[in-house]
């Protein structure tokens, strides 16, 4: 289990994330709903040690990640699919995949890289290409591919739908789905709400820093503040 | 002929130097303004142990020298300075400007050094260790030292582009270079390689330092403030980023201003060969390999 | 720190009391004590020189030996008694390379009136800032080195260094006697003297001597590479190339003449001495007319070669030799006069310089008035393992 509990993340004198506590388990999707500036972001961040942190511990299977550099905390089984996907554009697919698996060691890195081509072929059939050059579908494919390479055993996925095509949203995540089926603990920030609830386990709503809302997708879809907030009125009257 | 094979020597030492500067430059965001004095201390180490050991240094042995205290100082210039204001800076433009500042500074210290220890007098490796000798080759003059420019030269520019293209942690300096945040969050030990290409970097530049005072005779405390400049262009006109473009950019400047000698009054070599950077640049803003902006729209 | 600030108040007094001396003398240099002093009582105890000139930065070395120089002169007026018990006190003042210490350097000393001669920069830059300063304050600054023209055209400025245009057509003898009819040239065209070597003075040379000045390759004093200037300087195979660069660029102008196998006459010019001396074997047979080697064969040079060695190891360079030179020439302007003002020693320079003297340098003659050194100068030649004087 990856475990924040009573997470505190400030930038400079904004205190952005005030208490947060949830869990990403093996095999489940869980979706983190809020507003633009709710803190989503900066959670999943501080968890990568790329934002330090003034209190409250991160765990993953019981080891206190907390504050460690961001290589020593991908090393623990944790990765990061970032917003906006950020694929090394100018290098090939095949380097961007190589390098998600930088920290395994040389066979499994081949033998992973083969099943992440099985996943996507797009990727196969560009492997040569710049990163660059795919539609946004596929660089969040990529950005999967290069998530799985790490052989994580928690994903990270901040805004996987964001800029993409209303086509190319449901693909990428059912995408998710799979990877979590695929024994993968997945916590994913989603702004598109919906769609999100159509493939997650559990919710948990972020307003203001601080978590106002945990529980499976049924209670969530039940959750008069959730649907208002992230459904839209439309929701709440059926 | 003669002029083919000066200018190739040229290119070497150029390509030598800059490439270094080119690496952590494109990978680390690091514009080293402290390569020359690198490059310089390096040679003048060796100087130094020649004094002290009375002259009785190989080459091979200046080289190493070159080499250990190029690498060394420009570790320790990373670690004590460079990567501190990385760290620190609130953004990459400012982090480049202090950088720059922060180079020139540390640049200023073995220039001071070298300057009191030499009195602003030229040093050289003293004769005995090694003796330049030339030979005849093809109609025209080559030395043993300009042979052993174009060997080192052709083996570390080799060996340093494969290294970039074809290993791991090539992969990872250059993932570095576009995006170092993503690629932390590859697990890359960014403090690791960065000291890893820093060293490879003033091991160069202290290779073609000691290269240099055999082959140019002597270097003065300044020797590496000019050279800077002209890697400085060298890069620029290859493309930031792109190693194979900084050893074009090389040979390009180093044919260039043989061209120029030999068929003009000597003293446009810089106007002109500036000149003629400027040029391109107008032309191809990114370099003649540049990184090119990889985005599909 | 306190000094400086006494010695900066006392600027102000001297400067007014300079201010004042000139509108009631006309002009005859006002002040006080010793230096600007009558002569009715002799010599003073202490006789003050201040020694303006580079101790650090780029002409370092130069101004460190000039230095050396004038502290063995110094000795030896002192030990000898030479100015009947009175004693000279010289203090160095370091320019760094930079005009403006230069000037202030000079402003202050001339302003200091116990300072009764100012031994001026080793860079003409310097010197040219500082000529006019001696002829408004009235006070003598005796140059080495400073070639270029204009420093001693001012009143009140004397150089003790030959210019090395003037000395320099004695390679012409040397050059016919090898038979050279003609002589290329690879010459850093932003140093004026340099260019003037080249382009004037090796030409007009030859007229008398026989040879032919072709191939003219200017650089650049950013010049670093110079296998290619050089390959083009030998194309048409000349009897002689002239090298005139600096520093150490004359060290790989040298290393390029011999990667390129030229055969020929090398030449340069007294700069060459230490880079011959780190090429070594391979440089033997360059050969540059000089205006002091410490080989020479003068009991001149003999004594000051031993008294230089006594004190700094090494052997005397031809920088300590003009310092040595300069503070002699100010002592024997002393004796002359019988008087240490600063018009005396004017006029006491004056005097000795139009007499003419033999120093390290051998025999001086001057001109302008006796402001400006000439000597005959010698030719010398690296043998491949030490400096040898082929023409004295």
């Amino acid at each position: 289990m990856l475990e924040i509990d009573e997470l505190h993340v400030s930038y400079g004198k904004v205190r952005a994330v005030r208490g947060v506590s949830l869990a990403a388990r093996p095999g489940r999707v869980t979706l983190v709903l809020g507003a633009n500036g709710a803190g989503k972001t900066t959670t999943l961040r501080a968890v990568m040690g790329l934002q330090s942190v003034d209190s409250g511990r991160v765990r993953v299977d019981g080891t206190d990640i907390t504050g460690k550099d961001t290589h020593k905390v991908v090393r623990a089984g944790v990765s990061l699919v970032p917003e906006g996907r950020r694929v090394f554009a100018p290098l090939t697919v095949e380097e961007n995949l190589l390098l998600g698996g930088y920290s395994t060691s040389a066979t499994d890195r081949a033998d992973t890289l083969q099943k992440v081509y099985g996943m996507f072929p797009i990727l196969s059939d560009r492997r040569d290409g710049a990163a660059g050059l795919l539609s946004g579908g596929e660089q969040q494919m990529l950005a999967f591919g290069r998530a799985l390479m790490s052989r994580s055993k928690y994903v990270l996925m901040d805004e996987p739908s964001m800029g993409l095509a209303p086509s190319v949203v449901q693909t990428v995540l059912m995408t998710a789905r799979e990877i979590a089926d695929s024994g993968i603990g997945v916590l994913m920030v989603e702004q598109n709400a919906e769609a999100g609830l159509q493939v997650a386990d559990e919710v948990v709503a972020i307003s203001q820093g601080e978590v106002g809302f945990t529980g499976d997708v049924a209670a969530a879809r039940a959750d008069r503040a959730i649907l208002r907030a992230f459904l839209g009125e439309s929701a709440l009257s059926n | 002929m003669q002029e083919l094979i000066n200018a190739v020597s040229l290119g070497c030492i150029y390509m030598l130097f800059a490439m270094g500067m080119s690496l952590v430059w494109g990978t680390l965001d690091v514009l080293n303004f402290a390569h020359g004095s690198i490059f310089m201390f390096s040679a003048f180490s060796g100087f130094y142990l020649m004094q002290e050991t009375g002259n009785s240094l190989p080459l091979a042995a200046l080289l190493l020298v070159g080499v250990v205290v190029g690498a060394l100082m420009s570790v320790l210039a990373y670690q004590l300075v460079l990567r501190p204001i990385l760290r620190r800076a609130k953004d990459k433009d400012s982090a480049e400007r202090q950088i720059l500042i922060g180079g020139i500074g540390l640049a200023g210290i073995p220039v001071a050094i070298v300057q009191i220890q030499t009195l602003s007098n030229p040093f050289s490796f003293r004769a005995g260790s090694f003796e330049v000798a030339s030979y005849d080759f093809l109609g025209a003059r080559i030395s043993n030292i300009q042979i052993v420019i174009w060997v080192v030269g052709v083996l570390l520019g080799t060996a340093v582009v494969l290294w970039l293209r074809r290993s791991r942690s090539g992969l990872a300096l250059r993932s570095i270079g576009v995006d170092s945040e993503v690629a932390s969050l590859m697990g890359i030990d960014q403090g690791r390689l960065g000291v890893a290409a820093m060293a490879v970097a003033g091991g160069m530049a202290g290779l073609s330092g000691a290269l240099l005072c055999v082959s140019f005779g002597a270097l003065t405390a300044e020797s590496g403030d000019v050279l800077l400049l002209k890697a400085f262009a060298i890069i620029i006109l290859g493309g930031v980023g792109s190693m194979l473009g900084t050893i074009i950019g090389a040979f390009f400047l180093a044919g260039a201003e043989t061209l120029l000698i030999a068929n003009t009054s000597g003293t446009w070599v810089d106007a002109v060969s500036f000149g003629l950077l400027f040029l391109v640049l107008l032309v191809r803003p990114q370099g003649i390999l540049g990184r090119q902006e990889v985005r599909r729209t | 720190m306190n000094k400086n600030l006494l010695r900066s108040a006392g600027i102000v007094g001297a400067t007014l009391m300079t201010a004042s001396g000139l509108a009631s003398c006309g002009g005859s240099g006002g002040g006080s004590a010793a230096a600007t002093g009558d002569c009715e009582s002799g010599l003073p105890d202490t006789i003050k020189i201040v020694t303006v000139k580079d101790q650090t930065g780029v002409a370092a070395y130069t101004g460190t030996e000039a230095w050396r120089g004038i502290q063995l002169a110094a000795d030896e007026i002192n030990s000898g008694d030479m100015l009947d018990g009175s004693k000279l006190e010289v203090e160095v003042k370091d320019t760094a390379g930079d005009v403006q210490t230069a000037a202030s350097h000079v402003t202050q000393a001339a302003a200091d009136s116990s300072v009764s001669a100012i031994l001026g920069p080793v860079l003409s830059d310097q010197a040219l800032a500082v000529a006019p300063i001696a002829g408004k304050s009235e006070v003598p600054v005796v140059y080495t080195q400073a070639g270029s023209e204009g420093i001693v055209d001012e009143d009140w400025n004397f150089r003790a260094t030959p210019p090395l245009v003037t000395y320099y057509p004695k390679i012409g003898q040397y050059l016919e006697k090898q038979g050279a009819t003609s002589v290329n040239t690879v010459f850093a065209a932003d140093i004026p003297t340099l260019e003037q070597l080249s382009h004037d003075v090796l030409p007009s040379v030859g007229e008398d001597s026989g040879f032919q000045v072709g191939e003219q390759v200017a650089t650049q004093s950013t010049t670093q590479d110079y296998a290619g200037p050089v390959n083009k300087a030998i194309a048409d195979d000349p009897d002689a190339l002239g090298l005139l660069m600096v520093g150490a660029q004359i060290s790989s102008a040298m290393q390029a003449v011999i990667q390129s196998g030229y055969q020929g006459e090398v030449v340069s010019y007294p700069n060459a001495a230490p880079a011959v001396a780190e090429i070594g074997k391979a440089a033997a047979g360059v050969t540059w007319p000089t205006n002091f080697d410490s080989s020479i064969d003068t009991p001149e040079v003999k004594a000051f070669d031993e008294a230089y060695t006594e004190a700094y190891d090494g052997t005397a360079t031809n920088y300590a030799a003009e310092g040595y030179d300069s503070l002699m020439w100010v002592a024997k302007a002393i004796e002359e006069e019988g008087c240490a003002t600063r018009d005396a020693i004017k006029t006491g320079l004056e005097k000795v310089g139009q007499a003419g003297f033999t120093g390290t340098q051998g025999e001086l003659t001057f001109e302008a008035n006796g402001h400006d050194a000439r000597s005959d100068g010698y030719v010398v030649q690296w043998d491949g393992e030490k400096i040898v004087v082929l023409e004295q």
